[in-house]
């Protein structure tokens, strides 16, 4: 959508910003169940972590809406140009906003069956992974808000920020298992954390690209392309 | 970039100006139209794509005061060299309009007519006359009727009956001048398939407002604003990626 020329129709344009509303109500959503989520890690409060949980029906329901505002556009306005990459990146988005939902009610449900074992560990890198999935989170939505090339071209490089806390999360419990065997199902629950955090920073990735597919019509997916080489 | 640049065009124009008078209609267009391909021209009303197709068979020299400058080639030839006979340039670059205009005779006539001014074989006619119904896609709905009114048909019958009375003169261009705006969806759907069919066969040039129409049926598209051609490309590019703000402003409704 160009920002500064408006459709003829006036309907056509509140149709793209109900479309793009749901999308930021559902971004908003997102980044406050990860909150939550940091949250209840931080204080052991399992309260918060099964509120978080109690929310994912919400974001199915506006999975739904946006899906049928998109189709709306799409049988209504024949969109082209940048209004049908718009649409067809929301379509897109918003499956993968629906999926980081599933993934932090993971989280939290990790969260709650490790509440009933004794800490294996002081939680410093897994605070500060979700620290930065967090921001990523922001970053893609704010990306695709303001349709911005910058941000989102940020989003790809800090990806390999998030690998790297995994990585060095994944060695560190690996190496306190084989040490400690009576640790082994805790410290799984917390592999399995720092693995749903990559992943919800790999979804923030897929945002991104959707949002420079918006902007430029470049198909940057499985390309490495706007990523700095390693 | 055009996809078929190494193959030599049917048709061109080549830094083509039409004037009414003063007035500019279309200025310095070049596109070239290549074999087997569709190309649609598209743009606001007045942006002068009627114009300039009307200019490719010399359907302006009906108008008083246009002035051409400027190059229109079929086959290599310039169509507005002194040599050329207009007449029988338009046996070579036949035209749809965009209303169906069928003679006030039988359907059999209104194909017989074209045919048998151009000294056509008689023997050869009805032949002629089956083969034209049946690339249009209208034989079989009218096989047994050749000799009622053609005015009896359809509106969408009308159409093809036109494109059957334009393929008769065995063209290798047609021009088609918003050929289903006067038509309904479902006689539109049937013209734009026979579209796809033709093409096989011929070159052709479709104005169209319905720029759905356009993204369906056309392999190149060439957008036209206030007489001037703004771009023109494969028409998929066109439609997801154009390159100019002006083609993306108006195939996203933001002009006006």
């Amino acid at each position: 959508m160009n920002e500064v020329v408006k459709h003829t129709s006036h309907q056509f344009d509140e149709d793209l910003k109900r479309l793009k509303d749901s999308l930021v109500l559902m971004g908003g959503m997102i980044e406050s169940m990860l909150k939550d989520t940091s949250d209840a890690l931080l204080s052991h409060n399992m309260e918060i972590a099964q509120s978080v949980i109690d929310r994912d029906n919400e974001l199915d329901q506006l999975e739904k809406r946006v899906d049928e505002q998109a189709i709306q556009v799409l049988a209504l306005r024949q969109p082209a140009a940048q209004d049908l990459r718009f649409v067809t990146a929301s379509m897109k988005i918003c499956t993968d906003l629906e999926r980081m939902g599933d993934i932090i009610v993971n989280i939290c449900e990790r969260l709650v069956e490790l509440s009933k074992f004794s800490p294996v560990k002081s939680y410093r890198d897994l605070p500060r992974m979700m620290e930065c999935t967090g921001k990523m989170i922001t970053k893609s939505i704010d990306a695709f808000v303001n349709l911005s090339m910058e941000l989102a071209s940020e989003v790809l490089q800090e990806d390999d920020e998030v690998d790297a806390l995994f990585r060095s999360i994944w060695s560190e419990l690996i190496e306190m298992m084989r040490q400690n065997p009576s640790i082994l199902e805790p410290g799984v629950k917390l592999l399995f954390i720092a693995k749903h955090l990559e992943r919800l920073a790999d979804h923030t990735t897929n945002i991104a690209e959707q949002v420079i597919f918006t902007v430029k019509g470049l198909d940057v997916r499985h390309s490495g392309h706007l990523k700095p080489t390693p | 970039m055009l996809p078929v640049t190494n193959v030599f065009p049917k048709l061109l124009t080549d830094k083509l100006t039409v004037k009414y008078g003063e007035k500019v209609g279309v200025e310095n267009i070049s596109i070239k139209f290549f074999d087997s391909k569709v190309t649609a021209l598209i743009g606001p009303s007045g942006c002068g794509k009627s114009t300039y197709l009307r200019s490719l068979n010399r359907m302006n020299d009906f108008i008083p005061n246009v002035k051409i400058t400027g190059k229109v080639l079929f086959s290599g030839q310039d169509i507005y060299d002194s040599s050329i006979d207009p007449a029988l340039l338009r046996r070579h670059i036949g035209m749809v309009f965009q209303k169906p205009n069928p003679f006030p005779k039988t359907i059999f006539e209104n194909i017989a007519w074209g045919p048998k001014r151009a000294k056509f074989a008689k023997t050869e006619i009805p032949q002629l006359i089956e083969d034209s119904l049946r690339q249009a896609a209208l034989w079989d709905e009218v096989k047994d009727r050749l000799h009622t009114s053609a005015l009896g048909l359809s509106g969408g019958q009308q159409q093809r009956l036109c494109i059957a009375r334009a393929i008769a003169m065995r063209p290798s261009v047609l021009l088609m001048d918003e050929p289903c705006s006067a038509l309904d969806p479902i006689a539109t759907s049937r013209i734009e398939d026979l579209i796809q069919t033709l093409k096989e066969k011929y070159t052709i040039v479709i104005v169209t407002h319905n720029m759905q129409q356009a993204a369906r049926v056309s392999d190149i598209t060439a957008f036209f604003l206030n007489g001037k051609l703004v771009e023109s490309g494969e028409t998929k590019q066109i439609f997801t990626l154009p390159k100019e703000i002006e083609t993306e402003n108006y195939l996203t409704g933001k002009f006006g």
